[in-house]
């Protein structure tokens, strides 16, 4: 997959336009890794995708956590700072997918007669930047 | 007669028929005039989170400016929703001209030349708010019909996140128990029933979908429920593809106690056979 890398002072300004949110504010206390229900499928969980988003570049072609998120919202509802790790998530995802980076693409979806339009919609939301 | 305005969405209508006969005919046994909305659009699905996704508002902010046109005629005020994630769009946009003023700004702007643009007026609620407003008259249709079974709510995330949205406490919701609790039947607690069972991913990365449900469905079976509820049909979808739980959506249970048999597809009657002999 293509690479797309990033330094923390790029990430941290994209984020910071894109949701009103500052990842500096974050004191690591871990509350959105424990509430996460995807969290055992990710290679690295929200909390250290955090922390990694203000210590190092970050190769966002090489990076699963971004697929793995459902956006249930948990995290951002639960962060005692409002850095909402969620909103962070969608931001590197979205920018992968503008930057051509997709692990799946549509037509590589199992879909069928019998799957639901709201799945359809649903994945055509979150498959797209 | 109170005018409700509905909103079916997309999934309702194709893939989910029976829910919306059952919901319906719930309804209207409450005494509600329910009018589907002449014109609709897909909701969108998920609404905007980030400051550049305002395109995705355009859909459900064009929904609500259309049906707050239709609710001035039928002098409504409610827009009913029976999918929970239509719900969470529609409402989130119907909150966006009170909170970001400057994405409100740029999706109306887009409107103006379609639509007079939504300033607020409408409520948007869920068909399970509609029910917990009418507790007690649920009670009173039930008869207590459904006595002696223990039904396990599941909520799923969607109707409960972001809080924003919540049609109740997130963290301890309380509104299903009690609509269990008016058709006479026992409500279980369990760990995992907001616990999210992992939505879309069904499509793209199956094996959370089915770790996920396999960990809501053993925290349901060690709470001894005979039977299961849910508000949201994604959910519903996902748990009978990996789980064999007895799972219905909360309208059909509803529409079961109600004595509305009726409007019930054979598969639901013929799950909710066992109770007769119980009851």
């Amino acid at each position: 997959m293509a690479r797309l890398v990033l330094s923390p002072r790029e990430l941290r300004e994209y984020i910071r336009e894109h949701t009103g949110r500052e990842v500096t504010a974050c004191m690591h206390c871990g509350t959105c890794s424990a509430v996460c229900p995807v969290v055992n499928f990710m290679d690295m969980h929200p909390a250290a995708l955090v922390r990694a988003v203000q210590r190092s570049a970050i190769d966002l072609g090489n990076l699963k956590v971004i697929w793995a998120c459902i956006s249930c919202m948990t995290c951002v509802d639960k962060c005692p700072r409002d850095v909402a790790p969620g909103l962070v998530i969608e931001t590197l995802r979205q920018l992968a997918l503008r930057n051509g980076i997709e692990p799946r693409t549509y037509s590589q979806m199992p879909i069928d007669e019998t799957t639901p339009s709201i799945l359809l919609v649903l994945y055509s939301r979150k498959g797209t930047g | 007669m109170q005018v409700l305005l509905y909103y079916p969405g997309c999934s309702i209508k194709r893939d989910f028929p029976e829910v919306e006969k059952a919901s319906l005919a719930v309804l209207a046994a409450l005494g509600y005039k329910v009018v589907e909305l002449r014109d609709w659009y897909c909701c969108g699905g998920f609404p905007g989170t980030l400051a550049w996704d305002h395109i995705k508002y355009v859909s459900a902010l064009r929904t609500l400016s259309m049906a707050y046109q239709q609710a001035r005629e039928l002098g409504a005020s409610t827009i009913v929703t029976l999918c929970a994630f239509c719900y969470n769009t529609l409402k989130q946009a119907s909150q966006l001209h009170e909170g970001s003023l400057e994405m409100y700004k740029r999706v109306a702007d887009y409107l103006r030349d379609e639509f007079e643009p939504y300033r607020g007026g409408l409520r948007v609620a869920h068909f399970i708010e509609i029910l917990y407003e009418r507790v007690k008259e649920v009670a009173k249709l039930a008869e207590g019909r459904l006595k002696k079974i223990k039904v396990a709510a599941y909520y799923g995330c969607v109707l409960l996140r972001p809080k924003a949205v919540a049609v109740d406490n997130p963290d301890n919701p309380r509104i299903i128990e009690e609509i269990i609790k008016a058709l006479g039947a026992e409500p279980v607690t369990y760990p995992y029933r907001t616990y999210c069972c992992g939505s879309f991913q069904i499509l793209a990365e199956p094996s959370i979908v089915k770790r996920n449900v396999e960990k809501i469905a053993a925290s349901i079976a060690g709470s001894g429920a005979e039977i299961v509820v849910t508000p949201c049909q994604l959910c519903l979808y996902n748990l009978r593809k990996y789980s064999n739980l007895k799972i219905l959506d909360l309208s059909e249970l509803v529409a079961y106690a109600m004595n509305l048999q009726e409007s019930l597809s054979p598969e639901v009657l013929r799950a909710v056979r066992t109770f007769e002999s119980k009851t």
